[in-house]
């Protein structure tokens, strides 16, 4: 598991580094800052009320007036967008950290300690995994009333194995490193030797994790929209506008684009910048 | 005498970044028929990476080599790389220092034995594993076939490296190169090896080129030694000569450094390091570490010289006997 | 012998490791360490030497600690060690200490050299401040690192420099005894000198005792003062380093001298070698364990595994029925 990812890693630094790195994460440092600043002051960007509903002006193409059209119910496709940034980037942010912060405790308990604690946590990772994620997420999100809560909570407890996985991989191999039987010989505790000098050493892969899950938790939230089961209308939400849309693909493709657009930036941005941080995070390379 | 290997002038550079790397810097010595060269340096030296350079296992887009590498008169580097397959199958074999990480844990002894049989010389399945049996017997293995349908990873590491012995072996190449064959193995299996070694070349009249760290193992091995120092040959010879009447300054210290030997100061180390392979001086690369060293050392670079007898040096004040 | 006893600063008292696989009750055993008995001078440098899977590390590895033994006891200067109880723990870490083979990844990537160093002293007796800064600075300035070392990471030095932090942090608590598992294997030759000589000074400068494992038969002839020599998991020879190795009794200390490559040979055929591969620890042979490889051996050897008896006097012990040079005191009986 951890070659793969080594081979993954490496695959994504060699197209970083030929289609120029420095002018990607440029670009993504702009999209994910444009996002943050759309969720926090959305008013800056509104061009007209997201929820103003103009019955004259259904399905519009892309204008001057509207940038990227208009709605069934003539609201401004891009003002909504606007609005959806807020619970699109908490839904995808709030479930990776979540899910970090799930996963990750119990990666470094299970592949330090093994044992016990390792073969029951594996097999709640396994249980986890075994089962069907969406059908997970929809018994949960019918269960309670779908907010971006709850949804950051199913996304989580969907995806929060992965972390335990890859912790654990990592810290079966670091636990043998001499450096933690140093640590031991120091007297250091577990607690201790977890968490300040094994953690540490797997940063990288946990922020590559976090990367692929933020936009991941996007894409999930956009199928359970899809379902039904996403964000409650009239509250836009990129995913639920992505479903409305795809009535009327044929009469009005930009509808769909944009939210679909809005979307790929996301992950795209997430992802190039998950490379460059764990990048960073490396002394060995901060160094060179 | 004739030549079964001949490099010439070879030099390996690798771009990294801004950086140039110069791993080999003007390397030249021959191999005859039934010669056991080694070639040996600490770690950094570019002993390994000559020996890629000659496979021409190295990186093609990161690495510049230059200069002549003769197999029987027929230059290696300039060959194609269909051609140059089926030099690296037939005519020169390598024996690994790992061979856990060169054996396939899928294929069984016999299947990966033969295999290079069935691809390099068209022989039929039942061919080729008679001949791998009888190469395996020539290792040490006991006549039979239980242990051809096992896979690598059921053998300890020095019936491993018999393996990977008899697979170089299977082809009756013209040279065998040997990268450090001992270094992960035992010492009581590490003899066992090297005798193995060394009866094969007695037998066979293949060449070996020897690559390790361990001045010893050369001295119970080959019959000549290169010593190798921040990319460059600084000596080479007949080996009781080298190792008895060294003339480079660095082959001396290499020898005393051995810790096999404890003076009232403790044990004899070399002071400083090897310069960085990025910022090669142009001068003698030990003058900074060198005893001898005089201002005429750092003046330019030092020419490599080789006498009549066959003794190559590289040092404007090669050491003598008297002095 | 009460004055010889007060020397001792480590004894092993019927150390052994086992581990078990599988489930309960249906599952194999392996013996990695068979009831080790060793006696560690003050201030001496003691080796234990032997081939992979011989146990030599498992035991440096008991020793300190990071390892529980299956059984037997660690007695520290004449005292049992009760481990199990945290406390006591901490107090045998800031006596014996230890430094591993790779330097390279014996210290944290993620810290500076400082903040490695520092740890064992932070840690096991909460010292910081200007106390813990001038106790480093002593530290560095013993083992050669140079000031400008100090703030650096890992990575940006050589192996010889990694491994003289690492006996730094190691040394730092002043312990007294320092296990030296393999700490040269990973160096080149010319450092390798560098390291062995920081430590013969360090071993007569504060009076250290060095538990020195290696499997490098030269270094250990000429670093050590007494040695064991250690075959699937017994310990079969012990004895003072320049006589075992000039008289060995046991034909596997023997046949590992006499595979050593050397410098002066003339390379035809020096060497002796011992024939067959190390048995399997799952398979550990009846009777004594070197007799499938021994040319020595006989009907006895087969069935009645010899133990660690002394011979020729009490300086050198030996675990086998036909010793080479000196008669053991039971074998006369039944060897013939």
């Amino acid at each position: 598991m951890r070659s793969g990812l080594q081979l993954q890693r490496t695959r994504r630094r060699w197209r970083l580094n030929r289609i120029g790195g420095g002018v990607l994460v440029w670009i993504s440092f702009v999209i994910i800052a444009l996002y943050l600043l759309m969720a926090l002051f959305p008013t800056w960007f509104y061009a007209y009320d997201p929820f103003a509903i103009d019955a004259l002006s259904p399905l519009q193409a892309p204008s001057f007036k509207h940038i990227f059209g208009t709605d069934e119910y003539g609201r401004d496709i891009y003002s909504r967008i606007v609005d959806g940034a807020r619970d699109t980037i908490f839904i995808g942010l709030g479930s990776a950290i979540l899910a970090m912060i799930i996963g990750v405790p119990l990666g470094l308990i299970a592949g330090y300690s093994r044992g016990k604690a390792d073969s029951v946590i594996s097999l709640i990772v396994d249980g986890t995994l075994s089962f069907p994620s969406m059908l997970l997420a929809i018994l949960v999100v019918s269960a309670w009333k779908p907010s971006a809560i709850t949804l950051i909570v199913v996304i989580a407890l969907v995806n929060f194995p992965r972390f335990t996985m890859i912790v654990r991989g990592n810290v079966l191999s670091l636990r043998e490193r001499e450096y933690v039987m140093a640590a031991r010989l120091s007297g250091l505790s577990n607690s201790r030797i977890m968490f300040a000098e094994i953690l540490p050493n797997c940063v990288t892969p946990i922020i590559v994790q976090a990367s692929l899950l933020v936009g991941n938790a996007i894409v999930i939230e956009t199928g359970l929209s899809y379902l039904g089961l996403g964000l409650q209308p009239p509250d836009p939400s990129w995913g639920g506008m992505l479903t409305s849309a795809q009535s009327y693909i044929y009469i009005a493709p930009w509808y769909s684009a944009a939210p679909g657009l809005a979307i790929l930036l996301a992950v795209f941005a997430v992802n190039i910048l998950g490379d460059y941080l764990s990048d960073k995070m490396d002394v060995r390379r901060r160094m060179e | 005498m004739s030549k079964r290997l001949s490099i010439n002038h070879l030099s390996v550079k690798f771009t990294r970044g801004d950086e140039q790397i110069h791993a080999v810097t003007d390397v030249s010595f021959d191999i005859a028929p039934g010669e056991i060269i080694g070639l040996v340096g600490e770690s950094g030296c570019g002993k390994s990476v000559t020996t890629k350079a000659i496979l021409r296992l190295l990186d093609g887009g990161n690495a510049q080599v230059q200069g002549q590498v003769l197999l029987e008169d027929e230059d290696l580097l300039a060959l194609p790389e269909k051609k140059m397959r089926h030099v690296r199958g037939k005519r020169i074999a390598l024996i690994p220092q790992n061979p856990l990480s060169s054996l396939n844990p899928v294929l069984t002894i016999g299947d990966q034995v033969a295999e290079p049989l069935i691809e390099h010389f068209g022989m039929s399945k039942k061919e080729a594993w008679k001949k791998a049996r009888e190469a395996l017997t020539k290792v040490g293995f006991p006549q039979g076939d239980a242990y051809l349908k096992r896979y690598a990873n059921e053998f300890s590491g020095g019936l491993r490296q018999r393996i990977a012995i008899a697979m170089a072996i299977i082809s009756e190449p013209d040279l065998l190169i040997a990268d450090e064959p001992t270094t992960a193995l035992d010492v009581t299996i590490q003899a066992q090896i090297l005798n193995l070694l060394r009866r094969i070349v007695r037998e066979t009249n293949t060449s070996l080129l020897l690559i390790t760290h361990d001045l010893a193992v050369v001295s119970e091995m080959c019959d000549k030694i290169g010593v190798m120092y921040a990319g460059q040959i600084v000596e080479w010879g007949e080996k009781r000569k080298v190792l008895r009447e060294p003339k480079h300054p660095y082959t001396e210290a290499l020898i005393a450094a051995i810790p096999d030997k404890r003076t009232e100061a403790g044990f004899m180390t070399i002071p400083g390091q090897p310069p960085k392979l990025t910022e090669i001086p142009n001068m003698c690369h030990f003058a900074d570490r060198c005893a001898y060293a005089e201002e005429a050392c750092r003046r330019s670079a030092i020419a490599y010289s080789l006498d009549e007898e066959g003794r190559g040096v590289r040092c404007l004040k090669p050491l003598s006997r008297s002095s | 012998m009460p004055e010889t006893t007060q020397q001792i600063v480590l004894k092993l008292e019927g150390i052994s490791k086992t581990y078990h696989t599988g489930r309960l009750g249906s599952g194999t055993s392996l013996k990695a360490v068979q009831d080790v008995n060793l006696e560690i001078r003050r201030g001496e440098i003691f080796g234990i030497v032997g081939e992979s899977g011989c146990g030599k590390s498992t035991v440096a590895k008991m020793v300190a600690q990071l390892l529980p033994q299956t059984s037997g006891t660690i007695y520290l200067e004449q005292e049992p060690v009760e481990l199990r109880d945290r406390k006591k723990l901490l107090e045998y870490r800031k006596k014996v200490q230890m430094v591993f083979q790779d330097p390279y990844s014996s210290l944290n990537p993620k810290k500076t050299i400082r903040q490695s160093v520092l740890m064992p002293l932070r840690s096991l007796y909460g010292m910081s401040g200007r106390e813990a800064d001038a106790r480093f600075e002593r530290m560095m300035e013993l083992v050669g690192l140079p000031k400008r070392l100090h703030e650096t990471y890992p990575h940006e030095m050589s192996g010889g420099q990694l491994q003289r932090a690492a006996i730094a942090r190691a040394l730092i608590v002043d312990p007294l005894v320092l296990i030296a598992d393999e700490p040269i294997a990973a160096l080149d030759v010319s450092i390798q000198s560098q390291v062995l000589n920081l430590m013969s000074d360090l071993q007569r400068e504060i009076g250290l005792t060095i538990l020195f494992i290696s499997h490098d038969l030269r270094v250990v002839e000429q670093f050590t003062d007494r040695t064991a020599i250690m075959y699937l998991g017994n310990v079969v020879e012990v004895g003072e380093t320049k006589q075992l190795f000039r008289y060995p009794d046991h034909p596997y200390t023997r046949a590992l001298i006499r595979s050593i490559p050397r410098l002066d040979s003339d390379g035809e055929g020096h060497f002796e070698v011992l024939e067959g591969e190390v048995p399997s620890l799952y398979n550990i042979p009846q009777g004594c364990p070197f007799h499938t490889r021994c040319a020595f051996r006989t009907d006895r050897c087969l069935s009645v595994k010899p133990l660690l008896q002394p011979v020729g006097g009490e300086e050198r012990h030996v675990a086998c029925h036909h010793p080479l040079h000196h008669e053991a005191q039971t074998s006369g009986a039944d060897a013939g």
